[in-house]
């Protein structure tokens, strides 16, 4: 698994934006007066958005192929997340931003878990 | 020759070097010059596009390296020329390999089968020009056998594809459906960055 700082703070920060980026986008696009499925689906397209806009961008300095799964995953649930909770109250978008971000945290240190794992698990 | 495959790769040959030059091969370095000191005898490098893998290549050897787009071979030129050892470039799409049978006794590749049309094709031809025992090494990116991972790379496929390369094949099932003998497989960022050590049957 990655111990370099550069390339940890690199994947964090990609996965903390994205999150961040889909939660505000997400707030701002999305009506919650649209149907749930409706919502949801364009919420989740909205984070995957949001996360292939971060993946080409961070991928320069970091490499993309490492950023791509916790960042697309962060994008997609941040997106169906900020929906779902929408849709019970409204949601200002700096906390939308900031559930995002704690997503994205959270995801990359999974994700994170997930290598060092799989990484054992040599045939 | 595969002429789509290769306008593709022609294409792809004026951004590949921004994208990969700096993070991706930063941070792969020290995986790429472990995984490439095995190299010996006569070797086949397979995919060597712009030649962001020469320098990680140990010194001293003899490796003929081939690629389908001739764009990727003329940016990689000057960096075959810097090379301490032998290394020739060919314009040869790894379908249509038409070296004698038993050439080589090692075959490398570094993430260039998630981008060949026909992969088990591909691997067989690499197979017959293979001398009888000999080696198939694979850095590459495969699918996963893990959900989230696997669905999720899935999902992203079919973009990846038009501008690149694909992203969740079964690499390792691909490399023994052609015949090959699997030595090892080592995982190096989750199960879809991989190395993958193969053996010809002699």
């Amino acid at each position: 698994m990655e111990t370099r700082p550069y390339f940890i703070l690199g994947d964090v920060s990609c996965s903390v934006t994205v999150g961040i980026a889909s939660g505000t986008a997400v707030t701002a696009l999305v009506s919650m007066e649209w149907s749930m499925l409706v919502a949801m689906v364009a919420g989740m397209l909205l984070g995957m958005t949001a996360a292939a806009i971060g993946i080409i961008a961070f991928g320069l300095c970091f490499g993309m192929m490492e950023l791509h799964m916790p960042a697309m995953i962060t994008g997609m649930l941040t997106g169906m997340g900020i929906v779902m909770l929408g849709l019970q109250e409204p949601l200002a978008e700096v906390t939308a931003g900031f559930l995002g971000a704690l997503v994205g945290l959270v995801i990359y240190t999974l994700t994170w878990m997930a290598d060092a794992l799989l990484q054992r698990e040599r045939s | 020759m595969d002429l789509r495959t290769k306008k593709k790769w022609d294409r792809a040959s004026s951004f590949l070097n921004l994208f990969q030059s700096f993070g991706a091969e930063r941070r792969w370095a020290p995986v790429k010059q472990e995984f490439f000191r095995a190299m010996q005898g006569k070797v086949l490098f397979v995919g060597v596009g712009t030649g962001l893998d020469i320098p990680s290549f140990p010194p001293n050897r003899d490796i003929i390296g081939i690629d389908i787009s001739d764009r990727m071979l003329a940016r990689a030129t000057s960096k075959a020329r810097m090379y301490r050892g032998r290394l020739e470039l060919r314009q040869l799409d790894v379908h249509e390999i038409d070296f004698a049978p038993g050439t080589f006794d090692q075959v490398f590749t570094s993430c260039t089968f998630c981008s060949v049309p026909n992969p088990v094709r591909g691997l067989e031809v690499l197979r017959r020009v293979l001398k009888p025992g000999g080696e198939l090494r694979m850095f590459e990116h495969t699918g996963s056998g893990y959900f989230p991972f696997n669905c999720l790379l899935h999902l992203m496929n079919p973009v990846a594809r038009l501008i690149g390369p694909e992203i969740s094949r079964d690499t390792v099932g691909n490399v023994v459906r052609a015949g090959f003998q699997i030595v090892r497989v080592r995982h190096a960022y989750l199960d879809v960055l991989k190395t993958i050590h193969a053996v010809s049957p002699a």
